[in-house]
């Protein structure tokens, strides 16, 4: 509907002009106005398609209406009626943005025209208009959604970055929950159902305050408790769920009051559940609810969510198959160390191992040999490379160093032999070290390995130097025998690398410092030295690489002291008879009283092995003490004696009695004590 | 492991002459027992046991000793054992009152002697 305004004071022509309109321009209302006043008051009102007015008024005049209306309606044609002859008048009203102007008298049929076409210009105008807005209409939601798309790709890629640096269940899943309701929805709870059934679940509200709300709910009606949760539906069908408006069978599962209240306070409006399917398994479900009105999940919210739960699959399948393979690694190499480090009688033993990088398994080992004659074999190596390949390596190098060396070759011919066996394109170094506390001599094979080091008595540091080629690094290498004498008291300490190398540290710093650590360290026993070492070199400066550590002290022997512990098998006996032995010539016993007294404390021990234990872990103590010409030999176990049996078992008592001045045998309710004395004939023959 | 004791058996005028080089114990006497009681083949006259390089023997050798003894004496067969007069071993055997069911020279040459005598 066309309407217009005509203003005019003569009451002849504001009666005469409408008329005229009308007949000549259809559908046309016509107001009129008296004054420009009254006008303006008007046009303020309504936006009309076309004005007239007069030039010539009583106080505001046609040209000062004109100017007012470009003002408050620029779009509006405004016709200015003058008198006949006006030109500079017409000009003026033309240059203050008149769309035209009538001439007194006014011709009628000029003004029709000029009417509808001003009309007709300004219906035209404002369909343009009308369009354009359209158009930024259209643009602007077009702009809106490529906002909204980015930020979802961008949270797609943000996610998916998460996923590939993958921590561990507990951190991933906690960190794209907490990444999902801040772009997807208001609640995220992500369910990962392990492979040994254990389920992982991250839980995040996008108001962390209402966390421990949803956190709440999870641990009243957990998937696993009801078959008709939705996440065990989901985990069942494989198929997503979404429920747009009412979350009936969240409210369906509200067996209690407190249940009820929870949902209630959350106030969740929208909720949809996605499975986790890798491999055309599914291992979980992301939850996604929303507790805005204006956030309802439709058809585009399920398709990102269906994408994000793509991902987060692939990851979780990734990361399985990563740490099987991880475990098996680790198992191969854990199972390589020795469990437990053998009880030599008079030498103490301590070994650490620290694993780099959670994620790679290293090749780096170490063994601890009793060799015959009471000598240590130590073996510190470390193969190239990482995960199952080098654990292999490592597993195969280190039976075949046992083999040799327990066959008695000597530290070259097994490193040579090493060298045959060792894979081509394979590489390891290895340190074979043989200690014979007799002596205290070392004598050893280095393969390309850091020098063993020596930390004497006062405290002094040395490193064992002499060195080979690493192990498969030449085809016919030749490995030469090292030898070295120590001080007696002095410690051993071998490492692999990764305890001298680390990131940006040069290997004669890394020297130092460990020479440095070990002089500072703690003296009375070798476990805290080598925890103190570990620390200090690791401390400021956590290595990459896997560190072994193993470090050997041999006690002086104490003429009026001899304290040993091993374990209760047969295999102790030659160890513990050479150790005596040594410790008798200490304590000034001739060689038939050395010979006699073994023979008693080895007859006791025999006896405390076979009758005393069937444990397989079973322990045997010795205490020799001389005070003055008596040696008092003390052997302790923790088991119960059994009577002789058969004929000649009886023979081991009466050897000690017959070695021995006297010999007591103290059974109490945890063991038995053999308490056995001898008087020295050495003061006589002074 | 190596042995902490090495078994030496020659033929001295078809007696068999076993030597045992180290240290024996519960480790190792029941072991060494049947090695040294199929030293002695059926034609031999019995076997001597050269004890002078032996550096331990305890109650467990003495015993391997004594039914080595009571296993040949049922082949018809007779045991010797050599411990030289000043052997710390000696007095092992002394205590156990072994040389009251096997007789003990002091030389290999002795007991082989006295074997081909028996025969």
């Amino acid at each position: 509907m066309t309407r217009i305004l005509i203003v005019d004071d003569d009451p002849a022509l504001l009666h005469a002009l409408p008329e005229a309109v009308r007949l000549r321009v259809d559908g046309v209302i016509v107001d009129t106005a008296d004054s420009a006043p009254v006008a303006l008051e008007r046009i303020g009102a309504v936006d009309y398609d076309a004005i007239v007015t007069d030039i010539k008024m009583p106080g505001m005049d046609g040209l000062a209406l004109l100017s007012r209306i470009r003002t408050i309606r620029p779009d509006t044609p405004t016709l200015l009626i003058t008198g006949h002859g006006e030109h500079d008048l017409a000009i003026q009203a033309l240059r203050g943005g008149a769309y035209d102007f009538i001439q007194k008298p006014i011709d009628r049929e000029y003004f029709a025209l000029s009417l509808r076409r001003a009309i007709q210009v300004r219906e035209l105008k404002r369909q343009v208009e009308e369009q354009q807005r359209a158009l930024r209409r259209h643009a602007e939601e077009l702009e809106q959604a490529v906002v909204a798309r980015t930020r979802e790709l961008q949270f797609l890629a943000e996610a998916s970055k998460l996923l590939a640096v993958w921590l561990d269940y507990p951190t991933t899943l906690e960190h794209l929950a907490r990444m999902t309701v801040t772009v997807l929805a208001d609640v995220c709870v992500i369910d990962v159902v392990e492979e040994d059934g254990v389920a992982q679940v991250a839980v995040a509200h996008a108001d962390p305050s209402r966390q421990a709300l949803i956190r709440n709910l999870r641990r009243r009606c957990p998937p696993h408790a009801n078959e008709s949760h939705p996440v065990a539906r989901v985990l069942r069908s494989g198929q997503s769920e979404m429920d747009a408006e009412v979350p009936h069978w969240l409210v369906g599962e509200a067996t209690d009051g407190e249940v009820m209240k929870a949902l209630l306070e959350l106030g969740i409006t929208s909720v949809m559940v996605v499975p986790l399917v890798a491999r055309e398994r599914t291992v979980g479900a992301i939850t996604l609810a929303a507790d805005r009105p204006d956030r309802r999940f439709g058809p585009r919210e399920l398709a990102l969510a269906e994408d994000l739960a793509r991902r987060t699959a692939l990851a979780v399948d990734n990361a399985r198959l990563y740490q099987r393979e991880h475990r098996v690694a680790e198992t191969l190499q854990r199972s390589l160390l020795p469990q437990r480090l053998p009880e030599i009688p008079g030498v103490a033993v301590a070994a650490r191992y620290r694993p780099g990088q959670p994620e790679a398994v290293g090749g780096d080992w170490y063994d601890v040999l009793t060799l015959p004659g009471w000598q240590v074999g130590l073996v510190m190596g470390d193969v190239a490379g990482r995960g199952v390949r080098a654990a292999a390596v490592m597993g195969q190098l280190r039976n075949a160093l046992r083999a040799y060396a327990l066959e008695g070759h000597p530290p070259a011919p097994v490193a040579e032999r090493l060298n045959y066996l060792i894979d081509l394109g394979e590489m390891a170094t290895i340190l074979y070290l043989i200690f014979d506390p007799a002596t205290w001599t070392v004598r050893y094979v280095n393969a390309g390995h850091p020098p063993p080091l020596v930390i004497g008595p006062d405290r002094s540091t040395r490193f064992l130097g002499g060195g080979a080629p690493p192990l498969g690094g030449l085809l016919q290498p030749s490995y030469r025998e090292e030898t070295a004498t120590l001080a007696p008291g002095s410690t051993i300490v071998l490492y692999t690398d990764g305890l001298v190398e680390g990131k940006g540290a040069n290997v004669d710093e890394g020297l130092r410092r460990l020479e440095r650590a070990a002089a500072a360290g703690p003296d009375a026993d070798l476990e805290s030295l080598l925890d103190h070492v570990l620390t200090a070199l690791l401390r400021d400066r956590p290595s990459g690489d896997d560190v072994a550590l193993l470090a050997l002290r041999a006690s002086p022997l104490d003429p009026d002291r001899l304290e040993l512990r091993m374990p209760a098998v047969p295999f102790s006996l030659p160890s513990l008879r050479h150790i005596l032995r040594q410790w008798l010539e200490t304590a000034e016993a001739d060689p038939e009283e050395v010979y006699e007294i073994t023979v008693a404390c080895s007859e006791a021990c025999t006896n405390a092995i076979e009758h005393a234990y069937n444990a397989a872990d079973a322990i045997i103590e010795v205490k020799a003490t001389r005070s003055g010409e008596e040696v008092v030999i003390t052997v302790r176990d923790w088991g119960q004696w059994r009577p002789p049996r058969g004929k000649h078992r009886g023979r081991g008592l009466g050897m000690m009695q017959g070695m021995m001045d006297a010999v007591e045998i103290i059974p109490d309710p945890r063991g038995t004590t053999v308490q056995m004395r001898r008087r020295l004939r050495r003061e006589v023959q002074r | 492991m190596t042995p902490i004791v090495a078994v030496k058996i020659q033929n001295q005028d078809t007696v068999p002459v076993a030597r045992l080089e180290g240290e024996i114990d519960i480790l190792n006497a029941s072991e060494i027992g049947i090695q040294l009681f199929g030293a002695a083949p059926n034609t031999a006259p019995g076997l001597v046991v050269d004890l002078s390089r032996t550096t331990y023997l305890d109650s467990r050798g003495v015993q391997m000793l004594v039914e080595l003894a009571e296993r040949m004496r049922r082949r018809q067969q007779r045991l010797r054992v050599v411990v030289p007069e000043r052997s710390v071993v000696r007095r092992v055997l002394q205590l156990s009152h072994l040389d009251a069911s096997v007789p003990l020279d002091h030389t290999v040459e002795e007991a082989v002697t006295h074997l081909r005598k028996e025969q």
